[in-house]
């Protein structure tokens, strides 16, 4: 085995852990741009693209991004209001505008986008925490592969465990709403000291790292850090993190204000990240005793050892890792029908004008009701007349006619009035026939009326 | 003849309007909400500095690896740290 001075071991330490928090820093653009794109279609299904009105229908879809992107910007935003009234107003302003609906038919529209909004963040944020595990886990395995004699695996594993740690502690603040206390250069030497001794030594326990200051205590350093801090320092500060700035002094100055524990997560983390807490002593934490090599190394962190990765933990790595990413798969996707049944509420009390919010006429097929479609294919068969089974069915005959064509379920006999009359041998029908042979063709109709005369 | 060529969508208002060409453009649609933006330029600019600061790693990874066999030894593999999955 080559001997691995400490002072190399510390620069591998400290290298790796840089590497692992640049790729976390890039994966969360990724994230949270790919949570987005989980709304966007969401909503593409609520209220399908080629849908009428699109003033109704993008001042809708705008709301509903709005609300979704105030969830994922929880870290930086702090509390998210669920209804955001300015927001909510101008959206409800626009669709009773063009829609001419009363206000609590519309309200209930906006409320139930955004509560379904919140919901899906709700659901992307734990399918994000999943495809992110499986990801760092094929992750882990492809840049530290673990080498086959069992006597030279442990160096592998630590700056594996290592790699994911440092990942963890970047994005879990920034994405996962996960409060993890950033690595500290201590650490670093720790984990040098450990590789180069080619030793498990314990780090962690209970979550907390053994010597060094758990979250709590970190906390509390930061915190104190900010108390002792004049207005025009943390003004300054606010700044320099982007947050301040032109147009946001009424904010910045509010956050100026705010105690610690009341700034957003991401500043939180980010304070925490600048003043580590430097006047504890460390002790140096017990060999692990037995197990694997990986599970010695996942033990120094309270960590979950790696495993094989399977093929569909590396399909999460390249949604996760690679530059052109993926689509977040969300399974159990939050339940349609509140959404829909104000959307199609809204479409029952459109005065707006006959064409104002009629896209949900696709996802409201009639034919879809297998009642209607059985009671119109029964009507049919009994010979009673379209008009009449449009009437009783509230709806069109031509749509009758289409929806018995596009079901399937009803054969040409059922469709053909000429066959039904024929049958039924109506007087009415001749006069009917006779008004259309002898009716001047509109245009473009002369030569089919020649080929079905040609034809009967 | 028939009343009504049912291989053609009704006359009716429900379905058969001219679709909208594009009612929205709206593949992916620009974002709205000020704290979202803020977040992304934030993160956009760690991550613009991550993509400098992992060429740097994996610089001073090379240089302090005088030997393959150390490299190796902790686990690196200089290859998969440059490639994307």
């Amino acid at each position: 085995m080559p001997d691995l001075s400490a002072e190399r071991a510390r620069i591998y330490a400290h290298e790796v852990s840089e590497f692992a928090t640049a790729e976390a820093n890039e994966v969360a653009v990724r994230l949270q741009y790919g949570a987005r794109s989980i709304a966007v279609a969401r909503f593409s299904e609520l209220w399908p693209q080629h849908a009428r009105n699109p003033q109704t229908r993008r001042a809708l879809q705008a709301w509903y991004l709005y609300a979704f992107e105030q969830h994922l910007a929880e870290p930086v935003a702090g509390t998210v209001q669920t209804i955001n009234g300015k927001q909510a107003g101008r959206a409800l302003a626009t669709v009773m505008e063009q829609t001419r609906v009363h206000h609590a038919v519309t309200v209930g529209v906006i409320t139930a986008l955004a509560q379904d909004a919140r919901i899906l963040a709700r659901k992307t944020a734990v399918a994000r925490g999943q495809l992110l595990e499986a990801a760092l886990n094929a992750r882990i395995n492809r840049l530290f592969p673990l080498p086959k004699p069992a006597d030279r695996q442990l160096r592998p594993a630590i700056t594996a465990q290592w790699y994911a740690r440092s990942f963890r502690a970047m994005i879990g603040p920034k994405v996962l709403d996960v409060p993890t206390a950033p690595v500290t250069p201590t650490e670093v030497d720790r984990v040098g000291s450990c590789l180069a001794d080619n030793q498990a030594r314990l780090l962690y326990q209970d979550g907390d790292p053994i010597g060094l200051p758990g979250e709590r205590t970190w906390r509390e350093y930061a915190s104190w850090w900010w108390v002792n801090q004049r207005t025009q320092q943390r003004v300054r500060w606010l700044r320099i993190e982007g947050y301040g700035g032109p147009g946001r002094e009424v904010e910045e100055s509010k956050l100026a204000m705010t105690s610690f524990g009341r700034l957003p997560p991401y500043l939180q983390s980010r304070l925490m990240h600048q003043n580590p807490p430097t006047d504890l002593e460390l002790n140096i934490g017990q060999p692990v005793a037995s197990g694997t090599a990986a599970e010695r190394a996942a033990r120094m962190f309270d960590a979950e050892p790696r495993t094989p990765a399977t093929d569909a933990e590396q399909g999460a790595e390249r949604v996760i890792f690679a530059r052109g990413g993926g689509a977040i798969p969300v399974r159990d996707m939050p339940d349609l029908a509140p959404v829909v049944n104000a959307l199609r509420e809204l479409q029952q009390n459109n005065q707006g004008g006959r064409q104002k919010v009629l896209g949900l006429a696709y996802t409201n097929r009639w034919w879809n009701d297998p009642r209607k479609l059985q009671q119109a294919t029964e009507m049919r068969s009994a010979g009673v007349k379209a008009r009449d089974i449009a009437a009783k069915l509230g709806i069109s005959v031509g749509s009758m006619y289409y929806g018995l064509k596009t079901s399937g379920a009803s054969s040409e006999t059922l469709l053909n009035r000429r066959i039904l009359d024929a049958q039924q041998g109506s007087g009415k029908r001749h006069n009917s026939s006779r008004a259309a042979r002898t009716r001047r063709p509109r245009t473009g109709e002369r030569q089919t009326e020649g080929r079905r005369e040609g034809r009967d | 003849m028939t009343e009504h060529d049912s291989s053609e969508p009704p006359n009716d208002e429900a379905l058969n309007e001219p679709l909208d060409a594009d009612p929205s453009g709206d593949d992916l649609p620009a974002p709205t909400n000020a704290d979202f933006l803020r977040m992304m330029e934030m993160y956009e600019a760690d991550a613009a500095k991550a993509r400098t600061a992992k060429a740097e790693a994996i610089a001073r990874l090379s240089e302090a690896a005088s030997d393959d066999e150390i490299l190796a030894d902790i686990g690196l593999d200089m290859t998969a740290l440059r490639q994307e999955p």
